[in-house]
C-alpha cells in the first residue's frame, strides 16, 4: 500500500465510494462534485482519455494506481 | 477493465461527458486525496488556486475534526477524572464516616469500662468503709466485754472476800462474850464445864 494512501484518509475514502455506491444516480453526484471540472479539464488537456489521464496523474503524484482502483472495487 | 473489478459506474459511456465514468471518478478520488503533486488538474491558470483551497478545505476539516476528537478526549478525561475524584472523595468520606463510627463506638465502651471501673471502685471503698465500721463496732464490743467482764470478775472476788469478812465478823461479834466449846477435847483439860472457882458463868 502507498504510504501516501494510508496516510490520507482511507476511511473518508471509502465513505465517499459507499456514499456514491448507494445514491439513485451517481453520476450526478459525480458531476456535483467541486473537483468534477477540474477533473474534467484535466481529462480534456491530456487527450481526452480519462484512463490515460489517471494514469499519469497517479504517476504524477507516486500513487499506485491499482491502489486506487482496488478501493472502487 | 481489469478483470475482477467491479466499477460503481458505466466506465466505457458517454455518461459523463463522453469519458468513462469509472475513470472520471479514479481521478476524482485523486482529487480528494489532493497533495502537492496534485497541482496539475485543470486547464486554466485557477487549477493550483483551487486545488489549494480544496486541500486547505481537507486541512481544515482534519484540523476541525482532530478539535473535535481532542476536544472530546479532554472532555472524556475531563468528566473521567471529575467521576474518579468524586469517586475517591466519596470513599474517604465512607472511610472517615467509618472510622468516626468505630471510634464512636470504642469511646462509649471505653465510657461504659470506666463507669463499670468507678462503680466497682466506689462498691469496693463502700465495702471497706463498711468493714472498717464493722471492725470497729467488733473491736469495740469486745473491748466493752472485756472489760465488763473483768470488773465483774473483780467484783465478784472482791464481794466474796468482804461477805466473808462480814461473816467473820458477825460471827465474831455473835460469839463475843460466849463460851466456847471446844471442837476437839484434849486429854487432861480438865474437866467441861470448866470450873472457875465455883462458879458457874
Amino acid at each position: 500500500m502507498n504510504p501516501m494512501l494510508q496516510n490520507l484518509s482511507n476511511n473518508k475514502i471509502t465513505q465517499a465510494i459507499s456514499k456514491i455506491k448507494s445514491l439513485g444516480n451517481p453520476q450526478m453526484m459525480i458531476q456535483s462534485m467541486p473537483q468534477y471540472r477540474q477533473v474534467m479539464d484535466y481529462v480534456n488537456a491530456n487527450g481526452g482519455d480519462p484512463k490515460e489521464a489517471f494514469y499519469k496523474k497517479a504517476s504524477e503524484m507516486g500513487i499506485n494506481p491499482d491502489d486506487i482502483i482496488n478501493q472502487l472495487k | 477493465m481489469d478483470t475482477g473489478i467491479t466499477p460503481v459506474m458505466n466506465m466505457g459511456g458517454d455518461c459523463l461527458g463522453g469519458a468513462g465514468g469509472f475513470w472520471i471518478f479514479a481521478l476524482l478520488i485523486l482529487a480528494m486525496m489532493g497533495g502537492n503533486g496534485f497541482g496539475g488538474f485543470g486547464a486554466n491558470g485557477n487549477s493550483n488556486a483551487i486545488q489549494a483551497d480544496v486541500n486547505r478545505g481537507f486541512d481544515n476539516q482534519n484540523l476541525q475534526a482532530q478539535t473535535r476528537d481532542i476536544l472530546s478526549a479532554v472532555n472524556s478525561g475531563t468528566a473521567q477524572t471529575v467521576a474518579a475524584t468524586n469517586q475517591t472523595f466519596h470513599d474517604t468520606l465512607a472511610a472517615m464516616q467509618g472510622l468516626y463510627n468505630e471510634t464512636s463506638r470504642d469511646i462509649a465502651a471505653l465510657q461504659v469500662s470506666q463507669a463499670n471501673a468507678i462503680a466497682n471502685q466506689n462498691e469496693c471503698c463502700c465495702s471497706t468503709k463498711m468493714l472498717i465500721q464493722q471492725t470497729a463496732a467488733d473491736n469495740a464490743l469486745l473491748m466493752s466485754q472485756m472489760e465488763a467482764r473483768i470488773n465483774a470478775k473483780m467484783d465478784a472476788n472482791k464481794i466474796e472476800e468482804l461477805q466473808q469478812q462480814i461473816s467473820q465478823l458477825q460471827l465474831a461479834q455473835a460469839t463475843s462474850g460466849m463460851l466456847k466449846f471446844p471442837n476437839s477435847w484434849s486429854y487432861g483439860a480438865g474437866p467441861f464445864p470448866p470450873i472457875f472457882n465455883g462458879c458457874n458463868v
